[in-house]
């Protein structure tokens, strides 16, 4: 009975702060790519724009441009551009915190270059992903803001063998009164 | 509830949704990278025309090799790459380079590989039939068992001139014990004369034929069996190697005198069957197999001339408890890259119960001056052998953690 009240209090709590339905998130990642022996850690920076359908469900759109590129052996790579659909399905606030699950369909551009050196020919690799995109991550509400919010998420894009594209990722989320 | 259900919906959605886009790309870009490779070359089919003409509905499988930055060639996988024909109305290739004619029209055909793009291999697509077989090429004349190559062209009704791929080989009834032909999965076949004298050869294709005259000389002096002597184990296996050696009279002085590896050419026997067997399938010709402890000879001969030593083989209960997958002899050629010695237990070598040759202690000794050989003793290439010199012999042991030891000799030969 104990349980069954507080989730009622916590819920009734979520919904008693409500925020709007419309939300918008900046967001700095730093992309780990392994490709055979070689890591990459490029930055990006992300834009999303999202609405509740729900209570704590979301729909949003998503945009990653490519903030810097990395350095390793005789190889750079960026990530250049991503954008996507996603649903996020996030707790209630426990004390401002929340965690959240973004489960989304991602179309994402990695470009992978290599000077010319001596007689070995330059190469640029540049292709389009289209797959899934999963972030789990958790979010607290600042309090001489409470219409904002930090986030730290980690994401995985999908990208097939035998690429491997993660992130970590900071966010400043803001919600419509 | 409600939440769990839409949860769970677009979990199952984001899971189904299939990565589209090509990884390897990248991966091939460093795997180049590696390689020092400045260039790439499409490699098709052997041909011994100007161009290569295909039949629609005509397929060719089509290779990628590399040149690095001292200009030497460098082998590479043609599948899983990305493959592309200039006109895909005309042909189209899989992942693997396998090429089908689809249409009549000059197509072009080549690879990228990590970005880089190949030259472009040009063939024409054009349906025609075959209107005769226009020539055989290949030797006139040729040395008791050093085998040559043969292949014919045919005429079509385009005015085309292509190699035949689908040819019938023969020798006439008469011939059958002066020579032996086989064809092979190119487009050559080979002839192996094995007594001298004189042999026709005929191709025929598609209700055509035509005839060729090989004369077969008498040049092949003797052959000698290398090791003379030799002792297999019961169970164990010993390759043996055949060399024929050519005198051909050049000047009033004296007379030229060459030696060949005519192990895959020649007829070997041994004296018991019941004591050991030896092979005489393709790739394993002189493989001798002990069966029951004793002793016996083995010959090579081709046609009508033996080797004027037969080896002395003993066979005997085993001891060694290592075995190598060569046998305990075995020459290597020169100018062959090298390869792994490969290790089982027991008196013959088992591919399948093979030992980690990284778990192996491995020795090279010789007494030459120099290693004619180089030796690879630790890491994932332990094992692997690879002549330095043209000529020399040296012995290779790999011992176990328990003391057991095999060994094998090591001849490097300049063919």
């Amino acid at each position: 009975m104990r349980w069954l009240i507080a989730c009622v209090l916590a819920v009734s709590s979520s919904f008693a702060s409500a925020d709007g339905p419309v939300y918008a998130e900046l967001q700095l990642g730093a992309g780990g790519v392994e490709n055979s022996d070689l890591s990459f850690y490029p930055t990006f920076g992300s834009v999303n724009v999202g609405l509740f359908v729900m209570p704590n469900i979301g729909i949003e759109l998503f945009a990653d441009s490519g903030l810097s590129s990395d350095r390793s052996g005789d190889f750079e790579l960026e990530v250049e551009q991503a954008y996507g659909l996603a649903v996020r399905l996030q707790s209630p606030p426990v004390r401002g915190t929340q965690g959240y699950i973004v489960l989304g369909a991602v179309n994402y551009t990695l470009d992978q270059t290599a000077p010319a050196v001596g007689t070995l020919p330059a190469s640029t690799v540049n292709e389009d992903f289209t797959g899934a995109r999963v972030s789990i991550g958790v979010m607290q509400r600042l309090q001489r803001a409470p219409n904002m919010l930090v986030s730290l998420e980690y994401r995985h894009y999908n990208a097939g063998e035998p690429l491997r594209l993660d992130a970590l990722v900071l966010g400043l989320r803001f919600n419509t009164p | 509830m409600k939440m769990l259900s839409l949860a769970s919906a677009v979990l199952a959605t984001v899971v189904l949704i299939a990565c589209d886009g090509e990884s390897d790309p990248f991966e091939e870009a460093v795997e180049i990278r590696e390689l020092n490779i400045t260039s790439l070359s499409v490699v098709g089919p052997t041909i011994t025309v100007d161009k290569l003409y295909l039949n629609v509905g005509e397929s060719v499988d089509f290779s990628v090799q590399g040149t690095n930055t001292a200009a030497q060639p460098v082998e590479l996988s043609a599948a899983n790459r990305q493959w592309k024909v200039t006109e895909p109305e005309f042909a189209t290739i899989s992942d693997d380079g396998r090429l089908v004619a689809t249409g009549n029209g000059d197509v072009g055909v080549y690879v990228t590989i990590g970005g880089l793009d190949s030259d472009v291999y040009q063939l024409t697509v054009s349906d025609a039939n075959l209107s005769g077989i226009s020539s055989i090429t290949g030797d006139e004349s040729v040395d008791r068992c050093i085998p040559a190559d043969y292949q014919a062209t045919g005429e079509y009704d385009d005015g085309t001139i292509r190699d035949l791929t689908s040819v019938q080989w023969t020798l006439a009834a008469a011939d059958e014990g002066v020579a032996s032909i086989v064809s092979n999965p190119d487009i050559t076949a080979t002839l192996t004369g094995l007594n001298s004298g004189g042999v026709t050869l005929t191709a025929s294709a598609d209700g055509f034929s035509q005839a060729y005259d090989v004369s077969i000389s008498d040049t092949l002096s003797s052959i000698v069996i290398t090791p003379g002597t030799a002792t297999v184990a019961v169970g164990g296996t010993q390759s043996f190697v055949a060399t024929g050696v050519y005198t051909e009279a050049v000047t009033d002085e004296g007379a030229n005198t060459s030696q060949f590896a005519i192990t895959e050419s020649v007829n070997w026997q041994v004296s018991d069957s019941s004591l050991a067997s030896v092979s005489n399938t393709q790739l394993s010709h002189g493989l001798l197999t002990g069966v029951a402890i004793g002793n016996l000879t083995l010959t090579a001969s081709c046609g009508d001339l033996s080797a004027s030593t037969p080896a002395i083989v003993t066979v005997e209960e085993g001891e060694d408890e290592l075995s190598f997958n060569l046998g305990t002899f075995y020459q290597l050629s020169a100018d062959s890259s090298g390869l792994f010695l490969r290790v089982s237990p027991g008196t013959s070598y088992s591919a399948s119960d093979q030992l980690d040759n990284d778990d192996l202690d491995w020795e090279l000794t010789t007494d030459d001056d120099a290693d004619p050989i180089e030796l690879e003793e630790d890491g994932d290439n332990a094992g692997f052998i690879t002549p330095l010199l043209s000529s020399g012999q040296a012995t290779v042991t790999a011992t176990d953690s328990s003391g057991n030891t095999a060994t094998i000799d090591i001849e490097v030969v300049d063919n």
